[in-house]
């Protein structure tokens, strides 16, 4: 069920771009937002992945998963776009994408080619690889992303944790 | 003096006058719910703790990023010490140290013709584990023990001023033991649970017996501990018995690919030594405990002002005998009146049924007492009335509890091909005592049903097998659960643990595990 939960926080934001503009136009009896949450400038459609990079082996490498054990690598891996103008932010657009975990260090994400190749048909994506530490606590891991805009300076700030569904290290 | 008539009428034999429309009525009526499905509290069960600390006043996250707390170790079971430590913290500042665990109950709806099941309830709840302080130099280090509590994963969090400032986490790992590992045909091996968790797959465990699934045990109510005793079954020779975790109550059997992995399971090897013949027939009732409700199925009406009743004895089984007083009634004609439900959950329907038991003349002292059979019906709760001019003026539960008929077994000694009959009185009609789940040698083989047969069960089956002594079991279950998502929790299958665990023991039910055996003979 965890798996899933990255996957319908992509999900919930693309359908949010998607229906945004018919929304809008339907003949509303009275002002209201028609997404479960506040309107935002930013979207971000996150996953997290088994990384090659793992100490632990998983079943399968680059499954989605909100569960990783000790000496897994996570891959943070996302799509950030302009709400406004639907354009996917690229390495001009954003001066740093970091992930805060708590007790690490920021960990930077680069602009790269999924997979790392600079295949012209791979899709690029902001990415970093954390292995998760053998003492890391266990039970719920909480972590938020932060962009900074290179035109106007401003931080946005993503937290993907949706209450009660934490992703979660285990031993 | 009383004067008593028509007594010992069925249930299904229909009635006249207002009682029977007011019947009708009730007849015509779909079943609906006295109340919405409600969490149930679990009765208190002997042995096992509560909360592992007082709730905890919410709290929120540390904008400025939480610190790490390190458990060492941060495995074991419950019980285990451990030593917490951080830095980095607010130097010289008094810390709540809190756990994250859960509060689990099963809900039910209590309707006048079942009660319905709807699954487990779980609320994540936070309690103080232990109070701390931080040195003058933001350090903190605690000596503590893991809880009595339910397994699996627990964040623990230093929280001061209501909010948190590190996070740390630690497993309470389930402990095992099964005991004894060796001995003769229908030894009985108990199995004893602890630190089973408190989500969906971690608080049932399937019992696997030489790769036949044997019924499950659980701690839905027991905060992660759970007993039950299954009987060792030929032939002579070592045999397997697993533990595994279970989701649905069946078994999760490559569980270690899962995202809970880590839950694990166990294997045991026992050994039958011989076949010393057939165990006599035991029957095993759930332990005595003091129910949470008070709501009764078919418990529709109150007694009036003014009129006092009771029964000698709150329960018995069919065809026995209870003695009914009351006084405050007005001298003249009675009749008491049985209140039931009738049907069937294979599609035709179920409802109330109301019987009257007998007519009675209440002299001028407006006292009553008199002496019932109970009717050869369904078991579980019913309700006994007391009507005068068509109006209910006294009212008192009584619950049928279950029986064998003439012993059960129609023998212990077959051929192969013989027919073996077992023969049960007394099976209810809710969702959670209408069936009994059935194993033969540890074998899951399917469930009987004792609702339409007004409460007459039977399992009719062939004798099969090598010559030798061959086990029959029969366990409570649940038959339906209404509503659950993917949380669905049921199966027809052998509740192990209804001794301990079973939901309708908060509403002072009381269904007990039959266990039969018989030989083949040559």
């Amino acid at each position: 069920m965890k798996m899933i939960r990255a996957l319908v926080v992509a999900a919930t934001t693309a359908a949010a771009l998607a229906l945004a503009a018919p929304a809008l136009a339907a003949d509303a009896p009275f002002p209201m937002n028609p997404f479960p949450g506040p309107s935002a400038e930013y979207t971000f459609n996150l996953q997290t992945l088994m990384g090659h990079g793992s100490k632990v082996k998983p079943a399968v490498y680059c499954a989605d998963s909100s569960v990783f054990r000790r000496g897994n690598q996570v891959i943070f891996r996302m799509y950030i776009v302009d709400a406004k103008t639907g354009k996917v932010m690229n390495g001009k657009d954003l001066s740093s994408v970091v992930v805060k975990i708590a007790g690490i260090a920021d960990l930077k994400t680069g602009f790269k080619p999924q997979g790392g190749k600079p295949d012209a048909t791979a899709p690029w994506l902001w990415s970093a690889a954390w292995l998760v530490p053998d003492d890391y606590p266990l039970g719920a891991f909480k972590f938020t992303v932060q962009a900074k805009v290179k035109k106007t300076g401003k931080v946005v700030t993503y937290d993907p944790v949706i209450p009660g569904t934490d992703w979660s290290i285990t031993p | 003096m009383i004067t008593t008539s028509a007594s010992h009428l069925g249930p299904r034999v229909r009635w006249t006058g207002l009682t029977a429309l007011v019947g009708l009525v009730w007849f015509l009526l779909p079943a609906q719910a006295l109340a919405t499905p409600q969490p149930v509290t679990p009765p208190q069960i002997p042995g096992i703790a509560g909360l592992p600390g007082p709730v905890a006043a919410a709290a929120v996250p540390s904008p400025q990023g939480l610190k790490l707390l390190k458990a060492t170790p941060d495995t074991g079971p419950p019980g285990t010490p451990f030593v917490l430590t951080g830095s980095g913290l607010p130097p010289s500042t008094d810390l709540d140290i809190t756990w994250s665990t859960a509060t689990k109950q099963y809900i039910m709806d209590v309707v006048p013709d079942s009660v319905d099941f709807y699954g487990r309830k779980f609320s994540p709840t936070t309690v103080v584990l232990a109070k701390g302080r931080t040195d003058a130099s933001g350090n903190l280090s605690l000596n503590l023990k893991f809880p009595q509590d339910y397994g699996a994963l627990h964040d623990i969090y230093a929280v001061a001023g209501g909010v948190q400032l590190a996070k740390g986490g630690v497993l309470v790992e389930r402990t095992y033991s099964v005991s004894p590992l060796k001995g003769a045909i229908g030894t009985e091996i108990t199995i004893k649970l602890n630190g089973l968790g408190w989500l969906g797959y971690m608080d049932t465990v399937a019992v696997i017996w030489d790769n036949r699934y044997a019924g499950f045990l659980s701690s839905v109510t027991t905060r992660g501990q759970a007993t039950a005793t299954i009987r060792a079954a030929g032939p002579p020779g070592k045999h397997t018995l697993e533990l595994v975790p279970a989701s649905a109550t069946t078994p999760f059997l490559n569980i270690t690919q899962s995202a809970v992995g880590y839950l694990g399971f166990k294997r045991y090897t026992f050994t039958v030594t011989k076949d010393a013949g057939p165990p006599p027939t035991k029957v095993v009732w759930p332990l005595d405990l003091a129910p949470t409700s008070s709501e009764r199925t078919t418990f529709r009406t109150a007694t009036i002002a003014g009129v006092n009743a009771k029964v000698s004895t709150g329960s018995g089984t069919v065809g026995s005998k209870v003695q009914l007083t009351a006084s405050g009634l007005a001298p003249g004609a009675a009749v008491i009146q049985w209140n039931t439900a009738v049907g069937t959950r294979t599609g035709a329907g179920y409802s109330n049924s109301y019987t009257p038991l007998a007519n009675v003349t209440i002299p001028a002292s407006g006292n009553l007492d008199t002496t019932l059979t109970v009717p050869d019906d369904v078991g579980g709760w019913h309700t006994i009335e007391v009507l005068q001019g068509g109006a209910t003026k006294a009212s008192v539960p009584y619950r049928i509890d279950q029986s064998l008929f003439q012993g059960g077994i129609n023998g212990t000694k077959f051929k192969r091909g013989d027919r073996i009959t077992i023969h049960f009185k007394g099976v209810g009609f809710t969702e959670m005592d209408n069936i009994l789940a059935v194993t033969v040698d540890n074998a899951y083989i399917g469930y009987v049903c004792g609702f339409f047969s007004a409460g007459d069960t039977v399992l009719d089956m062939v004798a099969s097998g090598e010559p030798g002594t061959h086990l029959v079991d029969f366990y409570p279950t649940i038959y339906k659960q209404q509503k659950g998502g993917n949380d669905i929790w049921y199966g027809a299958t052998p509740f192990l643990t209804y001794r301990t665990d079973y939901p309708l023991l908060a509403l002072g039910y009381r269904l007990p595990a039959y266990h039969f055996a018989y030989t083949i003979v040559k």
